[in-house]
């Protein structure tokens, strides 16, 4: 009698945590849920963030969350509005459909900075430290490389005439190997970018995004973007061209007001973390080059973007964007 | 059918019948999570993660990720036992030498594994830095588990085999191999699965270019989940056999006895 207690006790335990874990979610309380990650994307909403809550009679709530956990808030379907990389809201399109683009915010904002460097070929035979193997930075690198014919290689040191990619966590780390000699060169994000630039006394600061016009021909590349609930975007067309409005006119907020724009970002933190943007200056914020350009505008743009992540799908082995470009149901 | 018979039958149930329960109670709670979240991308079904495990394992890529993995392990792991066993062994024999490695394997013990990381990340080259990690958190366990079984040896014997004027290589052989062998294989079993594990996280906090972290990296980075699953399930499968492998060595020990 005792085991068979013992049994179903252990049984209900079981389902109990099945139905929590699968219950658990935020409470609405009818505001404007929006998501946004930590550094140069939360410049973009820094209108909103600095005192601009309200938007069409309805409060926004935005949350700056760290960059590495901005999907789970569009995967489980939390977030009405955020701000994600424009390949992984490709990704999503293409897998549920439950988030459509509405615009396009950062168009680029990656920066080589370390000992003196001429040109692109200078690059040859030194290692450069990159964050994320297999993320955007270390994928629109290898683009360019490949487009000015230079051979890379993943490895820790450079063989001759070779770029060598060594991969980083994060922004520090590549200081910090930079400062121990273990790479000549660093590809960075801004504002990160400036920060580690003068901390290591780098001689060079090369504008990828240029690197990229050369290459690819187009402005700049829509890195990151804003997508929207499908189902929200239904019921709130009136809401949302508002916000597009005033995103639009206000996309240089963070150039104009760089002080008040790091304590918005500060303020909205989630749980009150330290804010990876903790010092902001006009041309900083100015290289983030953050811009509003709605998705039908910059449709040729994204799909040139998203090429290079379709073509790079084999070479890793992994599906980037879903083995596809978005069909038309993607641009709002 | 007979008592005897009966009783096998009853063995064999409750020594296979339990295990595949458990099992088969773990795969029915995620696929009914899995039914009710209802969303690929936050719990794929089975049938998502066994498609993506068989592609993984049709991939000479994930072969040659597997291979980087368990080389750092390996690595790690025999070097983990080597200084660990010696430093055991001299502590055993010394009170002094013990007074001199003790501070130090506790220091070691209670670094923090981010901080190692961190910091090794830095000093070492990323195809290293992983094994430095693991070899650096099981090396303390590896000492301790050969300070204790190194105690259950009967130190009378040692008197005993001096006074009979015992070779050496006869006592280590007939008298101390088969007592600390099994508690120090029990002990390898679990630090080599647990190598492996440390190797992953390892490989995934220092961009290790290949190897079973970088591609977990790369299946987060990018949403799939399915691959995510299907990598962690190939590691959990591979550690099983990995202390299945050396639990099996308990059995030669056995015979020395």
């Amino acid at each position: 009698m005792k085991k068979k207690l013992v049994c179903i006790f252990t049984c209900l335990i079981v389902c109990f945590a099945a139905v929590s874990f699968t219950a658990c979610g935020d409470e609405n309380d009818g505001s404007v849920k929006i998501y946004v990650p930590d550094g140069a994307t939360a410049l973009a909403l820094a209108y909103f963030m600095d005192g601009h809550e309200k938007v069409d009679g309805r409060e926004t709530d935005i949350t700056v969350v760290p960059s590495s956990s901005i999907s789970t808030f569009v995967t489980g379907g939390q977030a009405d509005l955020a701000v994600v990389p424009s390949n992984l809201a490709a990704k999503l399109y293409n897998a549920n459909g439950k988030y459509k683009l509405m615009a396009t915010l950062t168009h680029g904002n990656l920066y080589i900075v370390g000992d003196e460097l001429g040109g692109i070929d200078g690059l040859k035979g030194k290692t450069v430290g990159v964050i994320g193997q297999g993320q955007v930075p270390d994928l629109v690198f290898r683009y360019i490389l490949k487009n000015n014919g230079i051979d890379y290689e993943i490895s820790d040191t450079a063989a001759e005439g070779k770029v060598a990619l060594r991969y980083y966590a994060d922004g520090g780390s590549v200081a910090k190997a930079y400062a121990a000699k273990q790479i000549e060169y660093g590809l960075l994000a801004e504002p990160a970018a400036s920060t580690i630039h003068d901390k290591i006394n780098s001689a060079s600061r090369v504008d990828v995004q240029k690197l990229w016009k050369d290459a690819v021909g187009t402005e700049g590349f829509p890195q990151a973007c804003l997508v929207v609930r499908s189902e929200f975007a239904e019921n709130n067309k009136k809401f949302l061209d508002k916000f597009y409005e005033e995103l639009e006119s206000n996309d240089d907020w963070a150039v104009k007001h760089p002080e008040s724009t790091v304590q918005a970002i500060e303020k909205n933190m989630q749980e009150n973390a330290q804010s990876s943007v903790q010092s902001l200056t006009a041309e900083i914020a100015e290289r983030c080059n953050v811009k509003a350009i709605s998705a039908k505008d910059d449709r040729a743009a994204v799909e040139a973007y998203l090429s290079l992540f379709l073509d790079m799908e084999s070479e890793l082995g992994a599906s980037l964007i879903g083995g596809k470009l978005p069909d038309d149901g993607f641009y709002m | 059918m007979g008592d005897k018979r009966k009783k096998i039958l009853k063995r064999a149930i409750v020594n296979i019948g339990f295990p595949i329960l458990s099992v088969a109670a773990l795969i029915a709670v995620y696929a009914a999570a899995a039914a009710v979240v209802n969303e690929s991308l936050i719990l794929p079904n089975w049938g998502e993660i066994f498609r993506e495990t068989g592609r993984l394992l049709s991939d000479g890529g994930f072969y040659k990720a597997l291979a980087w993995t368990l080389l750092r392990a390996f690595i790690a792991f025999l070097c983990a036992f080597a200084v660990g066993f010696a430093l055991g062994a001299a502590a055993f024999c010394s009170k002094t030498a013990e007074r001199f490695i003790f501070p130090v394997t506790v220091a070691v013990r209670a670094l923090p594994t981010v901080a190692v990381i961190f910091l090794f990340v830095l000093w070492f080259r990323s195809v290293f830095a992983p094994a430095v990690i693991a070899f650096t958190v099981i090396m303390p366990m590896f000492y301790t588990s050969s300070r204790a079984a190194l105690d259950t040896l009967d130190k009378q014997i040692f008197e005993m085999s001096r006074v009979y004027k015992v070779p050496k290589k006869r006592v280590i052989a007939k008298f101390v191999l088969p007592q600390i062998a099994p508690p120090l294989i029990d002990a390898a079993a679990g630090n080599l699965s647990f190598a492996v594990k440390l190797v992953i996280a390892g490989e995934a906090l220092a961009q290790t270019a290949v190897g079973l972290g970088g591609t977990l990296n790369l299946a987060n980075a990018y949403l799939e989940t399915a691959r995510l699953m299907a990598v962690t399930m190939l590691a959990v499968v591979v550690c099983f056999i990995l202390e299945g492998a050396v639990s099996l060595l308990k059995i030669p020990s056995g015979r020395w006895r």
